[in-house]
């Protein structure tokens, strides 16, 4: 076992080292997802509109013991659904503010003015909100005002409704006292910072395209189905790589060199698919976590996300055994990687993935295919499926790898035992 | 003593190649050995077969008592075999490639890193064991291709022509390596096609040609295949038909043969005998122009047993 162990790792360290794993096994898949989803629409953020710099004075002041309103607003501008597209700094006063905009370190301010709570929960006054923006920036100051006036209509509404309880309250002969107003602020508090999170109205408006809300989650789909198709295709190739080591290593006669050592064949074979196993692992681990940096894409529970990674690693790794142990030497793999994998992979439907309703025959090609498979266990995976419903195809894969082990295996087992 | 190495009617064949056709030989515990052969005599093959790379078609092989084809890895375990083609892996250091071996071999720990050290010492190349092998000359290829073979301090080292291809410097390194070695004790099984190396090195040497081993024996047991006789070669500066006929009466001199410009003389002794001969030139008044003195070497005898000569 730690001869096995040994020969594994020895290739690991060859595999990282070498610029091919780095740049086909690492890079490409990451590129090429990038360069067809910026096809499709681009990346998340928009450079025309991102990361505002906003000055806001809070001059709210409350009455005792009410929350301060103008706090609210501060942290709704704060809120997830917002920072990619406006950094709020709290200013003390509007001097400052103003001194601000004109050295160009915000480009619009925002004043609360002192009666806003008193307003908002309170009867009758009616007060402002006002923004103050450098004349020179065109897009910031609308986007800022847009934004303000959603939170300012939920407020309104707030108020109204509030206006609304108290007069029925009259009505009825009661009297609205403090813990009722406590009570309405806690409620409006709360209902802003629940706006917040879902802003997607508010980047409706916002989006330089004119796209809808709903389509930065159908792009996030899109990058992810084609990161899982690239990452599918690039390590069933470097399957295929790594286990042409075997080859390469039968030529370069180190491998007749570890069978005059006192290691049996059984295990110097283990060794090296143990080897185009780790290999392979240490690849998907760096795509799964960089294209979720990258990229955003959220990969799926870890659970499962765990069962899609190995089906995916153990038939890329049987599928390049196999393939090599079906070749003399290594002047015989280009046809291997410049055709098999290429037409496996299309088959696979890994080029086509987003495309629904496929010609019948193609469905059928793809389930011969390991890629095919693969595919549609990680689209399940991504789509949030059910372990259940991800189960068949995860079957399948383990399955084909199971055949191709064994029928590689038994293959280069014979070549190198007799010769 | 028991024998380190005994070969028995071994037979290995290609599709239509003879390569190996029934080889015998002892090797004793503690000896340099020498296979000596031209290019495709069937050396590799031979030692292919017994490091057990692959079985023989007819025949076995015991290292130290054990059968390569019943016991090979107990067999294996007491081989450090150097292959003919460099087996290295070129993105690895020096280094790294002996502790990979190492492990291979069975060491581990604490004794695997003191015999890399070792190792890396004896080849030389300490200074340079952090650089990738893909940075090496010829030379240092194979002083780290026959390091990896001693990683494991193995009773028999089998070294198939370790100084092809490489500088005068370092083949010379090696050799000495080879009779280090040997001096500590180590058994050494050699091969090559240079009949120089196989004279300095070792205390037995078989010649091999065609599949078979055609001659046996210590170096003095093979010369005398052809006679003790020393072949003289010289030219005269002027015609002398009557010197020749001087010189075939002289003693010690078995043979005069005219061969073009060239006079070839076997003689018994040729220290002995030639100032007999440059008097009797001188006697004659002829001026002997040039002379060569070839004692017998393997070469002599490899082209007396084959009709060929032993380079190509
Ligand atoms: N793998 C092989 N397939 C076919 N013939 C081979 C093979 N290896 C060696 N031979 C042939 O066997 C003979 C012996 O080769 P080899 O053992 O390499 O000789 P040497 O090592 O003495 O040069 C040669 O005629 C060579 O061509
Ligand atoms: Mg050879």
């Amino acid at each position: 076992m730690r001869k096995v162990l040994a020969i594994a790792s020895k290739d690991l360290l060859r595999s990282i080292r070498s610029l091919y794993f780095v740049g086909i096994s690492l890079l490409a898949p990451l590129l090429l997802s990038f360069l067809f989803s910026a096809a499709f629409g681009g990346g998340k953020e928009s450079t025309a509109i991102s990361n505002m710099e906003i000055a806001l004075v809070n001059q709210d002041a409350p009455a005792q013991g009410n929350p301060n309103l103008g706090e609210t607003v501060l942290e709704v501008l704060r809120s997830d659904g917002l920072k990619d597209l406006i950094t709020v700094h709290a200013v003390g006063n509007e001097e400052e503010a103003l001194q601000g905009i004109n050295d160009q370190d915000y480009s619009a301010a925002l004043i609360i003015p002192p009666d806003f709570s008193q307003v908002v929960t309170g009867s009758g006054k009616t007060t402002q909100l006002r923004i103050v923006y450098d004349p020179a920036e065109s897009i910031s100051p609308h986007v800022l005002e847009n934004i303000v006036a959603a939170i300012a209509d939920g407020f309104s509404s707030s108020k109204m409704m509030v206006d609304l309880a108290v007069e029925e309250l009259q009505r009825r002969g009661g009297q609205a006292d403090e813990q009722f107003y406590t009570q309405v602020v806690e409620r409006i508090t709360a209902q802003s910072e629940n706006r917040a999170y879902a802003t997607s109205s508010l980047l409706t408006v916002l989006n330089p395209q004119g796209q809808k809300g709903e389509t930065e989650n159908e792009i996030q789909q899109i990058i992810s189905t084609i990161m899982a198709s690239m990452m599918i295709f690039f390590t069933f190739y470097t399957g295929a790589a790594t286990s042409e080591s075997l080859l390469q290593e039968e030529e370069k006669g180190t491998l007749a060199r570890k069978f005059v050592s006192p290691t049996p064949v059984r295990d110097i074979l283990a060794g090296k698919f143990l080897g185009v196993l780790i290999t392979l692992t240490v690849q998907i681990c760096v795509l799964l976590v960089v294209s979720h940096l990258v990229f955003h894409i959220e990969w799926g529970e870890p659970g499962k996300l765990v069962l899609a990674v190995v089906a995916l690693i153990v038939s890329a790794a049987g599928f390049g055994l196999l393939l090599m142990s079906l070749l003399r030497d290594t002047r015989q793999t280009g046809i291997i990687f410049g055709g098999v994998m290429t037409i496996t992979g299309m088959l696979g439907g890994l080029f086509t993935g987003s495309i629904q309703n496929m010609p019948g025959f193609m469905e059928v090609l793809k389930k011969l295919t390991p890629q095919g498979w693969a595919q549609d266990l990680w689209q399940l995976l991504l789509n949030g499926a059910s372990y259940r419903e991800m189960l068949f195809p995860l079957a399948v894969l383990l399955g084909m790898a199971v055949i191709f082990f064994f029928i590689a295996d038994f293959r280069f087992q014979r070549r190198f035992a007799r010769k | 003593m028991e024998n380190a190495v005994e070969v028995k009617g071994l037979k290995k064949f290609y599709k239509d190649v003879k390569a190996v056709n029934g080889v015998d030989f002892s090797i004793q515990s503690g000896e340099i050995f020498s296979l000596l052969g031209p290019n495709g005599a069937g050396k590799t093959t031979t030692i292919n077969v017994l490091t057990g790379l692959f079985p023989p078609n007819a025949g076995d092989a015991l290292i130290f008592g054990h059968s390569i084809k019943k016991e090979p890895l107990k067999a294996k375990a007491l081989m450090g075999v150097v292959p003919q083609e460099i087996a290295l892996y070129e993105d690895l250091s020096a280094r790294e490639n002996l502790v990979f071996w190492g492990k291979l071999y069975g060491l581990r720990g604490k004794q695997l890193q003191k015999r890399v050290d070792e190792v890396l010492e004896l080849i030389g190349l300490r200074d340079r064991q952090r650089q990738r092998i893909s940075k090496y000359s010829g030379g240092m290829k194979r002083r780290v291709n026959i390091g990896i073979a001693l990683l494991h301090l193995p009773k028999l080292v089998i070294m198939d022509e370790p100084t092809v291809g490489i500088d005068p410097q370092s083949r010379r390194h090696i050799l000495d390596n080879v009779l280090q070695l040997n001096k500590q004790g180590m058994t050494v099984l050699y091969t090559t096609h240079y009949m120089e190396e196989a004279q300095e090195l070792s205390s037995h040497i078989a010649i091999m040609d065609q599949g078979r081993i055609v001659a046996n024996g210590t170096h003095a047991e093979l010369v005398k295949l052809v006679g003790e006789q020393d072949r003289v070669e010289l030219a005269l500066s002027q015609d002398g038909g009557k010197v020749l006929k001087e010189w075939k009466k002289v003693k010690g001199v078995s043979k005069v043969d005219q061969e073009g410009e060239k006079i070839v003389l076997l003689v018994n002794d040729s220290n002995a005998v030639l100032p007999e001969l440059f008097k009797i030139a001188n006697q004659q008044n002829a001026r002997i122009a040039s002379i060569a003195i070839h004692e017998p070497n393997l070469e002599t005898v490899f082209l007396h047993l084959t009709g060929k000569a032993l380079r190509d």
